[in-house]
């Protein structure tokens, strides 16, 4: 099957890029060889990128200061001795192992005293109510009769005050 | 951890084996649960490749050396979070590339383009080989060497980047496309671009 060209279809561009280094898989290469006899556009393009390899093998790196270890695990060093200081507070609580535990024991059975009184205690739970101011409102005829339970009492005491034979109630 | 002087003396008297027997994402995962000759091990495998790229990214070599021990630091300080999702180095050089973007844009740029003109410190030792080149040719060697750099200095952030990783790292698309946060084609064709960039610049040389 015949290679469409990767400049014109945008397609398999990297087979122009890869073609000659160990990326490319033989099969496609020999379908780029066909391509490449017949499309110059291409060949110019590999040619290209072939010189471009070799001026870019002209820059080496420089080699890594012997330094870089250590300055590295001095800012590993540093980092580590900040989080220290801040975990220092609370460092106890690992070292103690006992003590986070027994920590968690108490919270635990504190809640479990306090959370069923706080149940009993609020009862109602959902919206709050705006609070209710109650009159005690008496009826006529309550009136009527505590002025003649009033009024039998005062004869009783006239009564009791005037003689035992006198007493009418 | 405790600061090593030299930093390599676990690796080469503690876990002599250790390269060979395990990958980079065992000896991470080694690094989660507290085995710090492991982060060593790591660090000597790795540490070249990401001063290299991030030399070639931001040209200064102390700027290089910052930020490559800064992508050290976070993949040390990440070490409790470490999950295996993705190869080792693709992460890493994911940090790598993060670093040198920001770096580039908060504009340490200007520092190491005026070195781009002026022959760097470090680099003419290296550039001269031992068969003591006649100083004409040291010099054509040396224009030229300035030449390709500038060529890639001149690249976008993003295509350098691709550039240096592809050509240099010997990076697969998939790995390129995950460190740069983009697909594999849009990676294809930064690269595409790139190079006929290159090219177009750097014509006459060839």
């Amino acid at each position: 099957m015949e290679l469409r060209c990767p400049i014109a279809s945008q397609e398999n561009l990297e087979w122009l890029l890869d073609y000659g280094t160990s990326r490319m898989a033989t099969g496609d290469a020999a379908a780029l060889e066909r391509h490449l006899s017949t499309c110059a556009a291409c060949r110019e393009m590999v040619a290209g990128r072939r010189s471009v390899d070799a001026a870019l093998d002209l820059w080496e790196a420089p080699g890594v200061s012997p330094a870089f270890n250590r300055q590295l695990y001095q800012r590993i060093q540093h980092e580590t001795s900040w989080r220290d200081r801040l975990w220092a507070p609370f460092r106890w609580l690992v070292a103690w192992r006992g003590i986070p535990a027994a920590a968690a024991a108490c919270v635990i059975a504190a809640g479990l005293i306090v959370a069923p009184r706080m149940m009993v205690e609020r009862p109602t739970a959902g919206p709050a109510q705006p609070p209710v101011i109650r009159v005690d409102s008496q009826q006529p005829e309550q009136v009527v009769r505590d002025l003649d339970d009033m009024e039998m009492l005062h004869n009783f005491d006239r009564a009791v005050q005037s003689g035992p034979g006198s007493a009418r109630l | 951890m405790q600061a090593q002087p030299e930093g390599t003396e676990w690796v080469e008297s503690d876990v002599g084996g250790l390269a060979a027997a395990l990958d980079d994402t065992e000896l991470m995962i080694r690094v989660k649960e507290g085995h710090e000759p492991s982060f060593a091990l790591l660090l000597k495998k790795h540490r070249s490749p990401v001063v290299h790229f991030l030399y070639r990214m931001v040209q200064n070599a102390a700027v290089a050396e910052e930020l490559a021990q800064e992508a050290f630091l976070r993949v040390y300080r990440s070490r409790t979070t470490y999950e295996p999702t993705a190869k080792f180095t693709t992460w890493l050089f994911r940090i790598a590339t993060h670093l040198a973007l920001n770096s580039l844009r908060d504009g340490k740029r200007e520092r190491q383009e005026e070195r781009l003109d002026a022959v760097s410190e470090e680099a003419p030792a290296r550039q001269i080989s031992d068969r003591r080149p006649t100083v004409e040719a040291a010099l054509v060697k040396e224009s030229r060497l300035a030449e390709v750099r500038r060529a890639v200095a001149a690249l976008p952030a993003k295509q350098r980047a691709a550039v240096l990783m592809h050509k240099y790292q010997e990076m697969d698309y998939t790995q390129i496309a995950k460190a740069l946060h983009c697909s594999e084609s849009a990676v294809k064709s930064l690269l595409f671009r790139a190079y006929e960039t290159l090219r177009a610049r750097l014509a006459h040389m060839a």
